[in-house]
């Protein structure tokens, strides 16, 4: 999944906890909305996705599905091709943009992932330098001499050595560092009021006790990574009010209820000690504190009925908002490109027998980059791919490749050879071994459109596939995952140019394709022995006529 | 003349005034035992000392001479500096935009009524 993708479905399960908060704040106990947070940060935080069979997405794929229908009714003509003879060739997919995490050289990076890195950078200076000049106040505060708070932290030793300390440049108490956590207390309180001090103190502690500055410091971590999404800033600051809100439960269970009016005063006297010369008045702190302070007065013991209705309230909301759409990893882009597989149902394999009439678009300036999509190719002849295919399992070939500036064979031993003068001249490559965990991994992050022949990709590289890389010297790079089916191509370049694979599963052309490509291709397969002549010219005769019927833009260059 | 001083200002008056001139490296080491302080930190209280005009320094060894009597000296009003500052957690900034600023006291005495009748 790209961060656009993982940002996107984390944003509808964000959605789902702001409504529950907005209704239910004052009602749940406050540890709900934390752990829906942090449900909130793993999905935006850790590239790994749960599938669900009630999930939100599982119904947004079947409602799709339904819309997409007529898209999917074969035209008159390519039903003519049922009748058993018609193939789908799931395409190679190949990288219309630059990778965004290379995984061995490092090739240019796309404009877009360098806005991503500039906001990335500024939103995370944006947090450390006002966190850095801070920390430089912090450290001049000085010891505090009062016997209750002595007294207090001997009573409530924590595993972390805790400082207390005055400082008189704040005015109301605040702890800072992670691993060694400093309770700073502003000089202008009264040190007489002893209960006072137990709240406050009780307050920070619990603080400490809970690694709320790291949880802190995670939840900006995730705006910066998600910046651009205003949903990720909201479930910040919400977090942040929440982080304040289940401490202050904790403090009251610990006292009290009866002594929920106490503390609700004391936090308004520290609200009163800030006011002082600026006149200025925030509505969204109004909200805030009120939203603090009703919740505070509002704070119940906890019964088995509020646990078991938290309980499952999460449960639903998680389950049905935070995992991704049943049997199919990638739910979110199909919604978004419903036609890039016929039927999520079926598992992308040899021959699916689907039709569908896809559009090969003009290789010019004018086509888009969603027309550029790699494309299924549906062959319906007498000499069709799966007769190609058999040829080539009867030859010395696992599999044949080309493209603008290449031939490209792989051979029974695996080995690859490439001809970069028509097939005049081969030469053997060397390759380089890449681990296939890293590469199905590698591939996950990377791969434009996932989702697409993704799963079966996955699984013979899960089953022992072997990986090799190669690159070329215009920066141009294959990997070929080969196990005992067959040989699949991935190919890594900078720029967008036609190619068509020919494996032991299925045949692809990515991109455009025009009329002189596909001729150099039958050529290509006559010259190892796939094809002979014969074949090669009727059945290209047999394409170029079906694509120049059914494709308007197809591009013929005699 | 009267001059206003934190209390980490303060600290390091003191022992100018209770120890005459002192090197600065000499007020690192008695702050860091006494307050513990690093000598970084100590550095730049001096630095803001030396800024305020509250002492100067003389070289070789940058001691420290106080410009201010006990007297002269006078203890900071915290109000006026710290509304910006809030907690110890990275959200300073959004902190002070969104949510922490101050409230009025029309704002202050609705609060509290809203403990009454919440009572």
């Amino acid at each position: 999944m790209s961060l656009l993708q993982i940002s996107i479905s984390a944003s509808v399960f964000i959605l789902a906890v702001i409504f529950l908060r907005f209704l239910l704040i004052h009602k749940l106990p406050k540890m709900t909305f934390m752990f829906l947070w942090g449900v909130a940060l793993i999905q935006l935080l850790v590239p790994v996705s749960v599938q669900s069979q009630f999930s939100i997405f599982t119904a947004v794929e079947h409602l799709s599905r339904m819309f997409t229908v007529p898209k999917l009714i074969p035209t008159p003509e390519s039903s003519t091709f049922v009748n058993g003879t018609t193939v789908i060739m799931p395409p190679i997919t190949e990288h219309l943009t630059a990778p965004i995490m290379p995984l061995e050289t490092a090739s240019q990076i796309s404009p877009i992932v360098w806005v991503w890195l500039v906001g990335f950078t500024l939103c995370a200076l944006f947090f450390i330098i006002p966190h850095l000049r801070h920390r430089k106040i912090y450290k001049m505060a000085v010891p505090i001499r009062n016997d209750f708070i002595r007294k207090w932290q001997h009573s409530n030793l924590l595993w972390r050595n805790v400082q207390i300390r005055q400082l008189d440049h704040i005015s109301t108490p605040l702890t800072y560092g992670i691993f060694r956590p400093v309770v700073l207390m502003p000089k202008n309180l009264d040190y007489d009021d002893e209960k006072q001090l137990a709240f406050i103190l009780t307050h920070e502690f619990t603080h400490i006790k809970r690694f709320d500055t790291l949880k802190k410091w995670i939840l900006a971590i995730s705006v910066c990574v998600h910046w651009f999404n205003p949903l990720v800033w909201v479930m910040y600051i919400l977090a942040n009010r929440d982080i304040e809100l289940f401490c202050d439960e904790t403090v009251i269970r610990k006292f009290g209820e009866s002594t929920k009016p106490t503390y609700a005063r004391a936090l308004v006297r520290l609200e009163e000690k800030k006011i002082g010369l600026s006149p200025m008045i925030s509505s969204f702190s109004k909200n805030s504190t009120e939203e603090r302070i009703i919740s505070i007065m509002k704070t119940k013991k906890i019964t088995i009925v509020t646990m078991l209705l938290a309980i499952g309230l999460v449960a639903s909301v998680v389950i049905i908002f935070a995992t991704s759409a049943w049997d199919k990893t990638e739910a979110v882009t199909d919604v978004d490109n419903p036609t890039a597989e016929p039927s999520a149902e079926i598992v992308p394999a040899l021959y699916q027998g689907t039709i569908t009439t896809e559009i090969v678009p003009a290789l010019s300036q004018g086509a888009t980059i969603t027309d550029l999509m790699p494309h299924d190719l549906s062959f319906n002849k007498k000499y069709d791919v799966p007769k190609l295919i058999d040829s080539l399992m009867d030859s010395k070939y696992r599999a044949v490749y080309m493209d603008n500036e290449i031939y490209l064979r792989v051979m029974m031993d695996n080995t690859i050879q490439i001809s970069k003068d028509n097939g005049a001249v081969w030469k053997k490559y060397d390759t380089d071994e890449v681990d296939a965990k890293e590469f199905a991994k590698w591939l996950l992050i990377n791969d434009p459109i996932p989702g697409y022949s993704m799963e079966e990709v996955q699984s013979r590289l899960a089953n022992g596939a072997e990986v090799k890389h190669l690159v070329f010297e215009n920066v141009k790079e294959m990997y070929f995952i080969i196990d005992r089916n067959g040989v699949q191509i991935e190919l890594v370049q900078p720029e967008k140019k036609s190619s068509v694979l020919i494996d032991g599963q299925r045949m692809m052309i990515t991109s455009a394709i025009s009329a002189q490509m596909l001729k150099s291709f039958y050529d290509l397969l006559v010259s190892n022995n796939i094809l002979s002549e014969t074949h090669a010219k009727q059945d290209y005769s047999e394409r170029i006529k079906y694509l120049e019927k059914n494709l308007p833009n197809f591009i013929v260059t005699k | 003349m009267v001059m206003k001083l934190f209390d980490s200002e303060l600290n390091i008056m003191e022992i100018l005034w209770r120890d005459g001139d002192t090197a600065a490296k000499r007020i690192a080491e008695i702050t860091k035992e006494k307050i513990g302080w690093s000598k970084t930190t100590t550095y730049t209280i001096i630095k803001r000392c030396l800024d305020k005009g509250a002492i100067e320094r003389h070289e070789p060894n940058f001691v420290c001479h106080a410009l201010v009597t006990r007297e002269q000296a006078q203890e900071h009003e915290t109000t006026e500096l710290i509304n910006k500052m809030y907690d110890g957690a990275p959200d300073r900034l959004i902190a002070s935009l969104l949510g922490q600023k101050r409230l009025s006291t029309e704002e202050i005495s609705r609060l509290k009524r809203l403990i009454d009748s919440m009572e």
